[in-house]
């Protein structure tokens, strides 16, 4: 029988998203009265006392327990884990394309395309694979995994509603002015393609509204890729409307949520899109490429665009922000679609997809 | 209020304004392309995509390399530091820079040749027209529709995952389905994909050929080619029939349909076969392709054919005539399309 579920992760990092879906998966191991550990390679200073190194776990050891993985890019942990005997179940988040980030940074390209081959690796030695978005159950699909659900990253809702910074919140809208205000939450990333929301901004500032705001929320995943949004901006003289904000905390977070128009999401790839959900919750109306998980993500609250030319984006976003009918309408299919990430239900689910594979843990 | 609201369609109205905006200089023609090449300038030159004017360039800028290394810092002291140590290497780095600059800078010129050789290439082999409309090479996934009946008979009781690429609206994707087949589609148009997606199939936005390229060995139960198989270029067409191959399981079914090529080269819309990529093959050549590649229990079928002709009644003479008239039928017109179905034996 059964008596621990542990899980393996290469970094754990608060306030990420697979960060917190492992603490969350933990917590919910543990209700279910089974033993849970996160195993890691690295982990960020706040939650590091919580995770123990990868090579401690006794593979060799016959505890009755199944290994989770959390896959999000390429690890030395695949290779030990692999060389366990338990069950193992693979928990995919999805990894960008190495077309998207090589070009950029060529070490994270060859770690994203040595993640994809630990993917297709794991594929016969995992008893089922788990997906946050049907999206990224078919790349599993695809791989070969014998067995695959799909099951919500396993995110808190309530943690959104932090209290917002008034101070910051009163100096947006000051620094607004006038002019309609875009909002994009996300790292700066080559998938998450801030240069085409930069275009699409350049081409909305000269038609519809010169007055408007871009704000890039997020800190930086790519110094290269960054330093050529910088110069881009500047090329286009829109040094003083596009605000590559960087990292904010979370009040900070709300309160650019609070002082936003629009959110738009041009991202080429997303293997779920966390901020999407924040969005709505924020009541933001939604504009977004329909590229890789998103259209599955929003399922419908959005104005989801099958290109990203950016004058069609620009149009998008002015119909959005001058039509209140239409406004309101989206911020209402936002909330609506937020009921089906509630934590207890995606729990429900999680431990569901579990249960066949721990031979009657709980 | 959403309920009153149908955001496809203020998705559609705000393309058929862009398109009125395009059309009227609103949006200036080149003003996207300008945005492109303005970021490229400061994109690395694999991140350029397919645009080879703006890879050229990119590996042109890339191939300066710059020893003037940047000396800031935030800590005490260790600005100086670096400005002495920046003067001591600089004859050093200058040496090596130059020597990797001019191989890089021959790298690029080499490129550039090509790059214009490639052009006079595609120029001579009558290339299709670059800014030209896609859409219209495709074909249209409807043609599949009196082939139904035998395609599902032909994947009847199929294991594993069956694949229709391209799938259109998704209409056959949920024929299989509904047959207990576990199907899904791919096509290349991603609002026909979303509106399939709409409507309650696994349909995936992408070309059915680089979806095959990325599916792994044998994982497929069953496989239906449609619509790519009129307009991809020759060699495409036998890679398509190496991948079915490749990704059939063992038992697996293929099922090719395809426009019959006397029936595409009488196609209405002349600009489209004449600037389509390639054309469609014989239902013969298929076979051969997959007999080669593994595939048994070959067979084909003709569609309906392109026109009937309307036969004599009765009569003296009659029977004569109508024979001539089938005669012409056939030579004139001939079956409108095909469907070749095979087992993959490995």
């Amino acid at each position: 029988m059964i008596s621990a579920v542990h899980q393996f992760i290469p970094t754990l990092a608060a306030r990420s998203a697979v960060g917190n879906h492992t603490l969350a998966v933990r917590s919910l191991l543990e209700d279910l009265g089974v033993e849970s550990r996160i195993y890691v390679a690295e982990a960020t200073p706040e939650v590091a006392h919580l995770t123990r190194p990868f090579r401690s776990y006794d593979g060799a050891g016959d505890e009755p327990a199944v290994l989770v993985y959390q896959a999000s890019t390429g690890s030395a942990v695949v290779e030990h884990l692999l060389a366990c005997p338990q069950p193992k179940v693979v928990n995919y988040h999805n990894m960008t394309p190495v077309s998207l980030f090589g070009p950029w940074e060529p070490h994270v390209g060859a770690e994203l395309a040595l993640g994809r081959r630990q993917l297709a690796d794991l594929a016969p030695a995992a008893v089922l694979g788990i997906a946050d978005s049907a999206y990224n159950r078919a790349e599993l699909d695809d791989l070969g995994y014998a067995d695959t659900e799909v099951v919500p990253l396993l995110i808190d809702l309530a943690a959104f509603d932090t209290a917002v910074d008034r101070t910051a919140l009163a100096r947006l809208r000051e620094a607004s002015g006038s002019g309609s205000v875009w909002l994009f939450v996300g790292r700066i990333s080559p998938n998450k393609a801030q240069h085409d929301l930069i275009k699409a901004f350049s081409v909305y500032r000269r038609v519809y509204d010169q007055a408007a705001r871009l704000r890039l929320v997020g800190g930086s995943s790519s110094h290269a890729y960054a330093t050529a949004l910088e110069r881009f901006r500047h090329e286009l003289e829109l040094d003083g409307a596009v605000d590559l904000v960087g990292e904010v905390t979370d009040a900070e977070l709300a309160a650019h949520y609070q002082a936003a128009d629009v959110f738009v999401c041009a991202s080429d790839h997303e293997g779920f899109c966390i901020p999407l959900l924040e969005a709505m919750h924020h009541h933001l109306p939604i504009v977004a490429y329909a590229s890789a998980a998103v259209p599955e993500t929003l399922a419908g609250a959005g104005l989801s665009l099958a290109s990203k030319a950016p004058s069609l984006v620009a149009a998008a976003v002015h119909r959005v922000v001058t039509d209140t009918e239409l406004a309101a309408g989206l911020v209402a299919a936002g909330r609506r679609r937020l009921g089906d990430f509630e934590l207890a239900r995606s729990r429900e689910r999680f431990a569901a997809a579990l249960a066949p594979v721990v031979d009657g843990a709980w | 209020m959403s309920d009153i609201i149908d955001f496809d369609q203020v998705v559609r109205e705000i393309e058929d304004e862009v398109a009125a905006r395009r059309a009227s200089g609103d949006f200036p023609a080149d003003l996207e392309r300008q945005l492109d090449l303005v970021f490229a300038r400061f994109a690395p030159a694999a991140a350029s995509g397919d645009d080879l004017d703006a890879v050229l360039a990119a590996a042109d800028r890339a191939s300066f390399v710059d020893v003037d290394v940047p000396t800031g810092s935030n800590i005490p002291g260790v600005a100086p530091l670096k400005r002495g140590l920046r003067k001591l290497m600089e004859w050093y780095l200058r040496y090596l820079a130059q020597q990797v600059s001019e191989l890089a800078t021959s790298w690029a010129a080499a490129l550039k040749l090509l790059a214009g050789r490639v052009k006079a290439l595609e120029a001579a082999g009558g290339a299709t027209d670059p800014a030209g409309d896609d859409s219209r090479h495709r074909a249209d996934p409807a043609a599949v529709s009196p082939f139904e009946s035998r395609i599902a008979e032909a994947l009847a009781g199929t294991e594993g995952r069956v694949l229709v690429g391209e799938c259109g609206d998704g209409a056959l994707v949920r024929l299989l389905v509904g047959e207990g087949l576990d199907a899904y589609g791919v096509d290349p148009d991603p609002a026909r994909a979303q509106s399939a997606v709409a409507a309650g199939s696994e349909v995936r936005a992408g070309d059915a050929l680089e979806h095959l390229r990325g599916v792994a060995e044998a994982r497929l139960g069953g496989l239906v080619l449609c619509a790519c198989v009129d307009r991809l270029a020759l060699a495409f067409q036998v890679e398509l029939a190496g991948l079915a191959a490749a990704t059939l399981a063992d038992g697996g079914r293929v099922v090719v349909v395809s426009t019959s090529p006397g029936a595409w080269a009488r196609a209405s819309d002349v600009v489209t076969t004449d600037l389509s990529p390639g054309r469609p093959l014989h239902a013969a050549t298929w076979r051969a392709l997959l007999e080669r590649r593994g595939f048994v229990e070959l067979a084909d079928h003709d569609g309906p054919p392109l026109v009937t002709l309307q036969a004599v009644p009765p009569g003296e003479g009659a029977e004569v005539l109508n024979a001539n008239l089938a005669h012409i039928e056939e030579a004139l017109f001939g079956p409108a399309s095909y469907v070749v179905t095979g087992v993959r034996r490995r």
